[in-house]
């Protein structure tokens, strides 16, 4: 059940890059939201180096090892390096232990010699099919556990995940522009599985002292955003992924009423709802992250950042050094930028930089600039009475906030496409049990292996 | 068995013929082509063909197909005692065998240039052996109706008096729906016919699925809760409910009690309506993640064929917004519409209207039937209704709206061209109209009173019942010296028209009523030695088609 009522910042103005309201400290003397930005570098290994155990703990040693020399070699003052698993890391608990524990030596050594601050995100790979397997009793999310336990054993400092709860309906939804399936699949299905998982999460990570850090709606909010694309794709109207993102905020809150810390996962972008509503530092991706995909809102995105990434870079030689160094001296530059707006008093400026350079440049930008995205949290907090509720609230408010500024300029397209879902959002069920029942009768008939059994209904 | 005469469609998509006992007055058998016999998909193509490969061949092609359908009645054909006709001037000329040239050319100097004399299109009472090659006892009679004027054929005639639009006191338009819609629109005493090339689509022709009324073919889609129920034809031609599909997936959600096997044309104009109230289609795009609408696994629905079907409707939109502008009346004046011909009868009228096939402001839709065969039918049981019929053609004030040269026609059939297949917004539409001071296109009536007068195009199938001709007239075979048999003629037809024979000979077989004729021509186009010559293709049957081996279910 929903858990959060208030706000836990006073308006957006308080919100800035940096600082979080609820700092977390950990590793080795990082603190993330306690004043100052730090960097996130997300390697990725090379394809063929997976086959083993010894060539992929080979592959992140030396990934692991380019990014903190080039800390120290431009002067970066700290870095979280995320462990995102690759499905062999997840699969064999050892691997993403034995991954985990080669980093924590490394950074440690850096740590020693340089006094590099440092930490480890893990992030498990959530490879359950929930249109194939009882996703509360599978040898899938039996290994996930293991590894989430492997890994905080082996040093990792922050437990995240990307989890798939609802994914099944989704797929079928957001190509089809069904903004009512996105709502079941998202706010209520992937809300309820995220309690699930994020109760064990949290135990794990309390039995070994490490943080539970966050989750994502990679695997469905993302999809419609990277899906709706630039200006010139039509496939998904931005104006749906914008409402999309939006339920995604009510669903990835979850995680945090289980007991989360933060910093959040990178690749969640309504993590800036997340953090208006519970002050837990943040992880953002924006200009940095166009190595691994594009999107439309590269500078706003870091306007209240405590972490800033790039989402993952394949390793590989460029002129500059490896992708991996490369990335990390970028972001590195980026958030001494705002380090040193911090110092110098400059933070608002800046902030509203990143904001005004792309608040109109898309719906996703604009739900998401500080102001609107603080608006769609409290929709999300005054609607509390279950997890559909305060879902359909947060897409219904996201889109009064893109009808309700003219300077938001949507084609024709875009507009209908949004005034349909509106009208579809308006005429549903106020209760959640008949939302339920209303949708599982469809879906049911739609998506073959759907259960609601996967869900606890 | 007693005296027999037969009763006649020769329609542009196909030919309806039915053998009546003349004695009791009741219809012994029915029999329907699937296809025209000629090459093309409209009477342009028709006459295209009969001018340039000339007008015997097309005639004995038509005759033989004629004989065809006698055949297949299966009657004794010394009985046979009458024939009447009835269809557009086009096939009425191509059946008789007489000038069609005159049907060609609009220009009167033209006409006069090349020599042409318009031959005498008025009601004939002739003899079987007047028509070369009809199979019939010699002195059997051949009726044939008259024009009203040269352009305005017995078909439009049929459709004036079997619909009662003549008894009709308020502003009415009637129209044929087929592959030439013929229309008229009667205000006050004065009545404005036109015809347009509508093109096969609402035939269930051109459309990658499409078929002729059979069983198998989906007719009618209604939304459920979830997903859309397909209404198919039965064996027994009844319409039953098929599988409830998921038009965005090619899944069914619950088996029905018929297999889907292909899409009618009033199956189109369903999807069409149900698909966009359900936002799948916006105009020209299918918003589905393949880009297709799915009736089950097998069968779907593409965006070329909203654009051919596009080009149907928008033809037949165009011809009574022209109609309307003629007659100085909007379309919110025309009160009444009668459909004919079998997609005018078995549409959803209501859909029909919503999609642009029936002027949006009617308050009354009558389903009338398949009027053609009707006359014809009436004539063959009482030969003085020919007289009566001419009579009547004579009084009529009618006046004939040359689409093709009418630049009321032009401007709004680009305009429908333009939102069906290129995405004009309708605002754009509307603006265009208005600068063009077109009839202003209004929002359809939501609930008009539909009156169908029967249950089936054809009310009365007979006792015997109904067959098909699947395989209309014969295969020809070509051979050009110089061929490589490469193939690829065959590859490049879109019709499936063409075959290399089974022996290892190197010619080519060409199903003529497969073939899409001298308007397409992508064999001779494609042919990488340049020897495919259409021109030299013989139509002409080297064996009759009574002793060919013909495909046929009954």
């Amino acid at each position: 059940m929903p858990k959060f009522e208030k706000m836990a910042y006073a308006s957006s103005d308080e919100m800035i890059f940096g600082t979080a309201k609820n700092p977390v400290k950990y590793g080795r003397d990082f603190t993330v939201g306690g004043g100052y930005v730090f960097p996130e570098l997300v390697p990725h290994p090379r394809p063929g180096t997976e086959a083993t155990k010894k060539t992929l703990v080979k592959e992140y040693e030396k990934m692991v090892t380019d990014v903190l020399d080039r800390c120290v070699a431009i002067g970066i003052p700290g870095i979280q390096i995320e462990l995102e698993h690759v499905y062999q890391m997840t699969r064999n608990p050892d691997w993403g232990g034995e991954i985990a524990a080669e980093t924590k030596r490394l950074q440690e050594e850096y740590y020693r010699k340089f006094g590099l601050k440092s930490a480890i995100r893990a992030t498990i790979a959530d490879y359950r099919k929930p249109d194939e397997e009882d996703i509360r009793n599978s040898v899938a999310l039996e290994n996930m556990l293991k590894t989430f336990e492997t890994s905080a054993a082996g040093g990792a400092d922050n437990l995240s995940i990307e989890s798939v709860g609802g994914k099944e309906i989704s797929d079928y939804t957001i190509v089809r522009q069904d903004i009512r399936g996105t709502l079941f699949g998202i706010g209520v299905l992937g809300s309820r599985d995220m309690e699930f998982m994020w109760k064990k999460v949290v135990e794990i990570a309390n039995k070994y002292g490490a943080t539970p850090g966050g989750d994502t709606n990679c695997a469905q909010a993302n999809v419609a955003m990277f899906m709706a694309g630039g200006y010139q794709d039509r496939s998904v109207p931005h104006t749906f992924a914008a409402l999309t993102r939006a339920i995604a905020a009510a669903r990835t809150l979850v995680a945090y009423e289980q007991g989360a810390k933060g910093p959040t996962k990178d690749c969640g972008y309504e993590d800036v709802i997340i953090k208006a509503i519970t002050g837990n530092p943040i992880s953002m991706e924006g200009k940095t992250c166009a190595c691994a995909h594009s999107d439309l809102l590269g500078n706003l995105v870091a306007a209240c950042c405590d972490l800033w990434s790039n989402e993952a870079v394949e390793y590989h030689d460029m002129f500059g050094g490896t992708t991996v160094a490369v990335f990390t001296e970028i972001l590195g530059y980026d958030v001494a930028l705002m380090n040193t707006a911090i110092e110098m008093g400059h933070a608002k400026i800046l902030k509203e930089l990143m904001v005004q350079s792309d608040k109109y440049r898309d719906t996703h930008g604009f739900i998401l600039c500080p102001e609107n995205a603080y608006e769609i949290g409290k929709a999300i907090v005054s609607n509390n009475t279950s997890y559909y509720a305060r879902a359909r609230a947060a897409a219904i408010k996201a889109g009064e906030l893109m009808l309700g500024d003219s300077n938001l300029q949507m084609s024709a397209f875009e507009k209908e496409s949004l005034q349909s879902a509106m009208r579809t959002l308006e005429s549903l069920p106020d209760k959640e049990e008949d939302f339920i029942s209303e949708c599982a009768d469809i879906y049911k008939k739609l998506i073959p292996g759907f259960t609601l059994a996967n869900y606890g209904l | 068995m007693s005296r027999i005469g037969i009763a006649l469609d020769l329609g542009t998509s196909g030919f309806r013929g039915q053998a009546l006992d003349l004695e009791n007055k009741e219809i012994i058998a029915t029999v329907l082509t699937a296809r025209h016999p000629l090459p093309g998909a409209n009477v342009m193509d028709h006459l295209n063909f009969a001018i340039e490969l000339g007008l015997e061949i097309a005639h004995s092609i038509v005759i033989e197909t004629v004989n065809q359908v006698i055949d297949y009645l299966q009657v004794p054909v010394n009985n046979i005692e009458r024939l009447a006709v009835c269809g557009n001037p086009i096939q009425l000329s191509l059946f008789e065998g007489i000038e069609i040239r005159d049907l060609a050319y609009a220009g009167e100097r033209k006409k006069k240039l090349m020599g042409i004399v318009p031959p005498n299109r008025d009601a004939k009472k002739l003899t079987a052996a007047d028509i070369d090659g009809l199979k019939l006892p010699k002195k059997a009679s051949v009726f044939i109706p008259a024009a009203v004027k040269h352009e305005i054929g017995a078909d439009a005639l049929a459709m004036m008096v079997k619909s009662n639009l003549l008894d009709c006191e308020e502003i009415a338009l009637v129209t044929d729906y087929g592959t030439n819609a013929e229309m008229a629109l009667k205000v006050g005493n004065r009545i404005i016919t036109g015809s347009c090339a509508a093109g096969p689509a609402l035939e269930g022709q051109h459309i990658e699925f499409g078929m002729l009324a059979a069983p198998g073919a989906v007719h009618d889609i209604e939304p459920e809760i979830v997903g859309f129920r397909c209404f198919v034809l039965s064996d027994e031609m009844m319409s039953v409910p098929g599988d409830l599909v998921d038009l965005t997936a090619p899944t069914v959600i619950e088996k029905g009690r018929a297999r889907i096997a292909g899409i009618t044309g009033t199956g189109v104009i369903s999807i069409i309506h149900e698909s966009k109230a359900a936002n799948l289609i916006k105009l020209p795009e299918i918003k589905t993640p393949d880009k297709r609408l799915h009736l089950g696994k097998e069968v779907c629905f593409t965006e070329h064929d909203i654009v051919e079907a596009g080009k149907a409707i928008g033809a037949i939109r165009a011809g009574f917004i022209t109609l309307a502008q003629e007659a100085g009346i909007e379309l919110s004046d025309i009160k009444t519409a009668y459909m004919a011909g079998a997609s005018g009868t078995y549409v959803n009228a209501v859909k029909a209207l919503q999609v642009g096939l029936v002027p949006p402001g009617v308050q009354k839709i009558y389903q009338v039937g398949n009027t053609s065969l009707a006359l014809a039918r009436d004539i063959v049981f009482d030969p003085d209704k020919l007289w009566e019929l001419q009579s009547l053609a004579q009084q009529l004030r009618t006046n004939h709206c040359m689409f093709g040269e009418s630049q009321v026609f032009e401007r709004a059939y680009l305009l429908e061209l333009s939102l069906w297949g290129e995405g004009m917004p309708w605002e754009q539409y509307h603006r265009f109209s208005k600068m063009y001071k077109l009839p202003e296109l209004i929002e359809p009536t939501k609930n008009p009173e539909v009156i169908r007068l029967y249950e089936r195009d054809i009310p009365d199938l007979g006792y015997r019942g109904v067959s098909y001709i699947d395989r209309v007239g014969y295969t020809s075979k070509v051979t050009f010296p110089g061929c490589t048999g490469c193939g690829t003629c065959i590859e490049k037809c879109p019709e499936k028209a063409l075959a290399f024979p089974d022996n290892n000979d190197i010619s080519i077989l060409i199903r003529p009523d497969r073939c899409n004729g001298t308007a397409c021509k992508r064999c001779e186009v494609n042919c990488p030695e340049k020897i495919f010559k259409f021109s030299l293709i013989s139509f002409l049957p080297e064996t009759p088609i009574s002793e060919q081996n013909n495909q046929a279910k009954t």
